[in-house]
């Protein structure tokens, strides 16, 4: 019996970032905040691709949490992240059990790239077919999968954030407007690094936190309940700070395309930024 | 006044709290203590070169002891493949349908295992899903009657690809044709009831094999078994969502399936055990039909036909219009004639794991507690079994015939040049990608000539 339960237990759980990792990722020439730049610009073309795509959020976060997981042990400087963009949202519809053709992934990939953080506001004509190869896909695909030794056990907080709304006997009109903003934050969880940092019950707790204060609901009658889902303050409130974050680095990048300068999606566009950061900061 | 007395009593309750916290600390403090200790020490006998993730791991466990009261899931870190080169290679031992399979031994451990290495079939759509499912549903199982899959290695090139499981001398299949005597009762109630264990625990943690058979039992010189082959497995999910039909060995495959349901369950599973129970019984598959249909005429003639009491709603299966049962014939089954020396436990055991209807089908968590395995003789020791002589120990294994799980609709087919005769990827066109092979596994070394055997 004992048996089973610890099985049940890692169900629950993700492998997360160690910090001699999360250092390591940083010292790459990358400052931190062009790091995180690229994670969340990775995870916004995987929403926009998963989007185009029609598959459930899910399955986006599990594509999501695999692009977060492959950048923290290989860096920025091996892989334009357009390739390992389509290369997760592969793998996860094959670990998701939704069958998706590899062009179609390309061409929903090439889609996003025109506008990766959807500012323009206008409709991109969807594209059907893409000149990029499958073969460079297959390869992104085995490089991803052997970098993060096969385990491609993914958790997400959907679910979680549901049950615990359930568990907390919330009623079913309040359910409605606390699950539809949780679910909106869980969404913004996965363009950053807070989902190789914190397990799923953090992200969906955090998440009900900060729907049940902006729709002004008080869960509970005030008790400390998060602490029944076993969460402290102290993880929540790291989550809310890197959310902050990602919605700093979302005015930055956005502020950056409006200017017309290109999003940077290749190699040769990451070591542009790093030039470019290099000279800004020696001003 | 009353606020205060509230306030007073909040303080009471901290205190409390704080004590208890200070308690459990201490517990966990020495738990770990223990654990460390255990921990070094297993650390030196088996890998003396990995002491930098030790020390991490450490780190991640000082974390979450100064954290609060609150249980913390111990969270495995991210990590990447190691190098087949932490494997010598020893010999060949087979080649199925996923892959060769070869004997190796850890050079830092010195511990015996198979190393199988994955066909990456590059005109199908990448990395094959049905391998994906193998590893993740063997990375989810720990359990000692399911094949203990220890990681995943790389070679030189990027689809080199090997996964090392625990070394298991037989299989069950070519065991079974070498013996001239089928097992003992109390034998083959020892095997049932590990196989059946193995099967409670997948389905526990919502797996379904989809393939069972006796040539996917391996089982070791202290007489256990081990489930392997995970290629068809997955995940399951209640209610069940449809899946395809085309799973499961034929003679092993449950009559819903033949009939072309998609809603099914772990009750296919269930089927193929008691199949495999009769093959036991006799050393002869219970059920050998050459075609689909023929099966199921097979399976009718074995246990009599379905009826609408027996088995619900069946004639609404897709398939099921093209099978005439003939009105006058009255469900009968003859398993107690074909079982003659049986005890009526064994029989009744037998005839709920071959329920028509998948919902009157005897789950692994009751067979388990059915009474057949009470009653004497009892089920053999493990350790008492007879040991064979393991042809993947020491020589090339003869295949024993046994037909193939479908392929169709699982991501890849093998086309028939590459099952006959050995070919190594050799001829095939390396991925433009894949850097220049290299490595202990070179894949210009054929295989059968250049190894050597090493004893013990």
């Amino acid at each position: 019996m004992d048996l089973h339960k610890r099985v049940e237990l890692t169900r629950l759980t993700n492998a997360l970032a160690t910090p001699s990792q999360l250092q390591e990722s940083q010292t790459r020439g990358l400052t931190p905040s062009l790091v995180s730049s690229l994670h969340f610009l990775g995870g916004s073309l995987i929403q926009i691709g998963g989007a185009i795509l029609n598959i459930p959020a899910p399955a986006i976060a599990t594509s999501a949490i695999i692009f977060h997981r492959f950048h923290l042990l290989a860096g920025f400087f091996e892989s334009s992240i357009r390739d390992t963009v389509a290369a997760s949202l592969y793998i996860a519809s094959k670990t998701c059990e939704i069958p998706l053709r590899p062009n179609a992934i390309l061409a929903a990939v090439d889609t996003a790239c025109e506008d990766p953080l959807a500012v323009g506001g206008k409709r991109i004509p969807k594209r059907k077919y893409s000149h990029a190869s499958t073969e460079v896909l297959d390869h992104w695909e085995l490089r991803i999968l052997t970098t993060l030794a096969f385990d491609m056990h993914v958790v997400t907080p959907y679910t979680l954030c549901f049950e615990y709304l359930v568990a907390m006997n919330v009623d079913n009109e309040r359910q409605k407007i606390i699950a539809q903003r949780a679910w909106n934050y869980i969404n913004d969880t996965m363009k950053t690094k807070i989902c190789i940092l914190h397990q799923p019950n953090v992200i969906a707790v955090t998440a009900i936190w900060l729907a049940a204060r902006e729709a002004d609901v008080e869960l509970l009658d005030g008790e400390k309940w998060w602490e029944a889902f076993d969460v402290d303050t102290e993880d929540m409130g790291h989550v809310v700070l890197l959310l902050r974050e990602g919605r700093n680095i979302a005015i930055r990048e956005r502020d950056r395309i409006v200017s017309g300068r290109e999003p940077t999606l290749t190699i040769d566009d990451v070591k542009e930024r790093v030039l470019e950061e290099a000279s800004l900061s020696s001003w | 006044m009353d606020k205060k007395r509230h306030r007073w009593r909040d303080e009471e309750e901290d205190a409390l709290l704080a004590e208890r916290r200070k308690q459990e600390k201490e517990r966990k403090k020495k738990a770990k203590l223990e654990k460390k200790g255990k921990g070094s020490n297993s650390e030196h006998a088996t890998a003396p070169a990995n002491s930098t993730k030790s020390y991490l791991e450490e780190k991640v466990a000082e974390i979450d002891l100064t954290s609060s009261g609150l249980c913390r899931f111990k969270a495995p870190e991210v990590r990447s493949c190691r190098s087949v080169e932490n494997y010598e290679r020893l010999n060949h031992i087979e080649e199925g349908a996923y892959g060769v399979v070869f004997r190796g031994r850890d050079m830092s451990t010195g511990d015996i295992v198979a190393l199988k290495k994955l066909k990456v079939d590059k005109d199908q759509h990448g990395f094959p899903i049905t391998s994906l499912r193998e590893i993740e549903a063997l990375m989810a199982l720990d359990h000692p009657n399911i094949v203990n899959l220890k990681e995943i290695v790389i070679g030189g090139a990027l689809d080199q690809i090997y996964i090392v499981m625990e070394f298991v001398e037989h299989d069950l299949k070519s065991l079974m044709t070498e013996m001239r005597e089928p097992f003992l009762q109390s034998e083959v109630k020892t095997l049932l009831y590990q196989l059946l264990s193995a099967t409670a625990h997948m389905h526990h943690n919502w797996i379904i094999h989809r393939d069972l058979k006796t040539s996917n039992l391996l089982m070791n010189n202290k007489g256990m078994i081990k489930v392997a082959d995970f290629g068809l497995a997955r995940y399951f999910s209640d209610p069940a969502a449809p899946m395809t039909p085309l799973v499961v060995t034929l003679w092993y495959r449950a009559p819903e399936l033949l009939l072309g349901t998609k809603q099914y369950s772990t009750e296919v599973d269930m089927w193929s055990i008691g199949c495999i129970f009769g093959e036991l019984l006799t050393n002869k598959p219970l059920i050998e039909g050459s075609s689909e249909i023929n099966q199921i005429m097979k399976i009718f003639e074995l246990l009599g036909y379905p009826d609408d009491s027996s088995w619900p709603g069946f004639r609404s299966l897709r398939n099921a219009k093209s099978i005439n049962i003939p009105k006058d014939r009255q469900p009968k089954t003859s398993l107690r004639s074909k079982f003659p020396y049986m005890t009526s436990a064994g029989v009744d055991l037998l005839s709920r794991l071959l329920q028509f209807d998948p919902k009157k089908r005897i789950t692994a968590q009751e067979a388990l507690e059915h009474s057949y395995f009470k009653e004497d003789p009892k089920p053999k020791a493990p350790h008492a079994f007879p040991s064979f002589p393991s042809k993947a120990n020491e020589e090339r294994k003869r295949k024993a015939p046994s037909p193939r799980a479908p392929v169709a609709a699982h991501g890849f087919e093998i086309s028939d040049s590459k099952l006959l005769g050995f070919t190594d990827d050799e001829d095939d066109d390396k991925p433009i990608l894949a850097s220049p092979t290299s490595g202990l596994f070179k894949d210009n070394e054929r295989l059968g000539a250049g190894f050597q055997l090493r004893l013990g």
